[in-house]
Formats: structure tokens, sequence, C-alpha cells
């Protein structure tokens, strides 16, 4: 069983099309439930295939015993289908926040591949006590760069009021990036990590038709 | 003023324009322009080591290529010096200011990447912003550093890594 297997079987069944990281939308609760209300078609056992809790050491504990026991209650619900019937409705309704759990822990928002949830994971609570409250989100991306070389873009969201002037912003990213730059590389030292600096309210700004 | 020092200004003027809503285009181009400040600013300085009159140079400028600026880019960052050239007896480091040249233009060369051919990627202001920042810091590293060996070698690096990184005979 592998983490990827587990990762990629619930990002299929988890259907959303929207774009990747960092465009992604943020995922909440009623995003969450909002896509799994769609359709039924992810309350299979196919959908949480090759879990294994020991492929999560990088969770802090209490998020990888949630994780197995959403799982779990997920196989438990997931059995009750037989012979490709729909489940009935108040299968799926029960269902639903069991899903929406796992789907909560994974974060596609946040880490676009096992990778990057490993990686991020790992960075995030490297700097859990020492993480400025100005940074207010990270996100992670995993895969070859534009030389087909390993990589790890960061994303790093600073603070509305440290972005309200651009020399605050200025010295905020410089500084983070100074700090969390041989944090990165220690971590994930097989890949290169490219940062990217944005500001919290700027999350959702225009993007033009290609 | 010099080609890359115009390339950098004229990244910071597409970056502020519109501050409210800035056009794709103009954050594009100005991330674009930032990585090729720097690439000017280094190719310009490594054909500066071979000749003078600038028809030479611009030719030699010409046969620069931005992978082996890369690779070169991420040995020195790496701390890895050319092996030919290595003193065994001790441990290569690369100089601050050389490390943050060599990592701006290895991040910006995907910053570029992304500006001119990844449409999934859109900029942000403050993005745009904070990179033009990394290229002005580098400017200001390469200032400190141009004129010690550890640069030269660098520059030179460009075109005789893979020749220099051999066993010596």
């Amino acid at each position: 069983m592998s983490l990827s297997e587990f990762w990629i079987n619930v990002r299929r069944a988890f259907h959303d099309p929207g774009p990747g990281v960092p465009e992604a939308r943020r995922l909440d609760d009623p995003a969450i439930e909002a896509v799994l209300r769609r359709s039924s078609d992810w309350l299979t056992v196919d959908t949480v295939d090759g879990f294994d809790e020991a492929d999560f050491p990088f969770l802090p504990e209490a998020g990888r015993r949630r994780l197995k026991e959403s799982v779990e209650a997920f196989l438990g619900f997931a059995a009750t289908r037989k012979f490709r019937r729909p489940p009935t409705p108040e299968t799926v309704e029960a269902a639903v926040p069991v899903f929406r759990e796992i789907v909560r822990l994974l974060e596609f928002d946040r880490y676009d591949s096992p990778e990057a949830l490993r990686i991020g994971k790992r960075i995030e609570e490297a700097i859990r006590d020492d993480r400025p409250t100005e940074l207010v989100d990270l996100r992670f991306s995993a895969g070859p760069d534009h030389m087909g070389a390993p990589a790890v873009w960061i994303w790093a969201y600073l603070s509305a009021e440290v972005s309200e002037d651009d020399r605050k912003f200025l010295e905020f990213a410089r500084d983070i990036e100074d700090w969390l730059d041989p944090i990165a590389r220690r971590i994930a030292r097989d890949r290169w990590p490219y940062f990217y600096f944005r500001s919290i309210v700027e999350e959702d700004g225009p993007v033009e038709v290609p | 003023m010099s080609l890359s020092l115009d390339l950098l200004e004229q990244a910071e003027h597409l970056a502020k324009r519109d501050p409210r809503r800035p056009k794709q285009v103009n954050l594009r181009r100005a991330a674009s322009a930032a990585y090729y400040a720097l690439f000017h600013l280094l190719s310009g300085s490594a054909s500066a080591l071979f000749a003078t009159e600038p028809g030479l140079a611009a030719r030699i400028n010409r046969t620069l290529n931005h992978g082996e600026m890369w690779k070169a880019s991420v040995m020195f960052v790496n701390d890895k010096f050319p092996k030919a050239l290595d003193d065994k007896r001790v441990r290569y480091s690369t100089p601050a200011d050389l490390r943050l040249v060599a990592k701006t233009f290895i991040d910006l060369q995907d910053v570029r990447h992304k500006a001119d051919y990844d449409l999934t990627h859109s900029f942000r202001r403050h993005e745009v912003v904070a990179l033009i920042q990394s290229a002005r810091r580098a400017f200001d590293a390469w200032e400190r550093v141009r004129k010690t060996d550890d640069a030269r070698i660098y520059l030179a690096s460009f075109l005789l890594w893979k020749r220099w990184d051999e066993d010596p005979r």
C-alpha cells in the first residue's frame, strides 16, 4: 500500500475539476459538501483503497487517528452498497461527513500531490513553534521543474495588515524566505524549493481569460 | 543605463501599473523582465571576461545557454566548485553573496517559465513585486562579489563547467 495510491484514489473520487494549487478555491466544509452532493459515485470501497495508517507519519497523532477512524467508518458505509446498486439517500447522507473529513485532512487545496502533502506537513511541523502570525497560509506543489529536476513550490500568503504597505510586505517576504529556505532544503533534500509570496487579500485576484 | 538595469526598471514599472486591478499581461512581462535583467547582468559579465569590444562581447554573449547557466548556478548554491579547480584539502563554501546571486538566477528562471508559458499560473501583484525585489537583492549582492575569483569562476562555469568538472588528467 502506498500514500500515493490512497491519495490518488480519494482525489479521483472527490471529483472537483477546478484549478489546482495555488489557484484552488478554499475547500471548507460547505465547499467539500457541495462537491460530494453532486453524485454518490464516491461511495465505494475503491475510494479509500491503499490506505495504511503507517504511510502518514508526518501527520500529528490526532490527525492520523481521525483519518484512520474516518476511513474505517467510510468502509462501513461503502460495504452496504451491493451489486453496484446506488446507495440509499440515507446512506449517502450519513457518509458525507465521513468522506468530508477525509478530504479535509488531505487538503487538496493546499497540497497538490502526495509528495506535496508529505513535504508540506513536515515543513509546517518544523516551523510550528516559530511561525510568525503574519504568515497566514502556505500551499505546496511538488514535481519536476522546467529543467526536469525535482522541485517543491511553496506559496506563502502574508496577512492583510502586512500587505497594506509594499515595503512591509517585502521585508516580511525576504525574512520569511531566508528563514524557510534552509528548513525546506533540509526536509526535502532532493528537491529545489521555489518560493512565491502572495497577499492573503489577493487570494481571489482577477484572472483574465488566456 | 545598461540593458540589465533597464529591464529591472521595466519590471518595476509594469508591476506597479494598475495597482488595483493589474493586468496579467503586465505582471507576466514584469516577472519575465526580472529574470532577463539578472540573465543579462550575468551573461554580460561573463562575456566581459573574454572581450571588451562590444561586438565581440555580444557574440560571446549569444553562445551562453540558459540551461548551462542554470546547472552551474545549482552547483554553486550547493557549495560545489568545479572538480578540476577544487582544492581537495579544503571543503569549498560558496560566498554568501554569490550563493544569493546563483539561487536567485535559478528561482527567476522558474518564474520566467511560468510567466512565458504556464497559463495555469496567474500572477498576483505582490508576488511579482517580491520577485523583482529578489532580483534587486541579487544585483546588490553581485555588485559586492563580482570582483572576486569565485565570481569569475562562476561566470566562466557557464561555458566551462562540463570541462572543468571532469577529474584533471
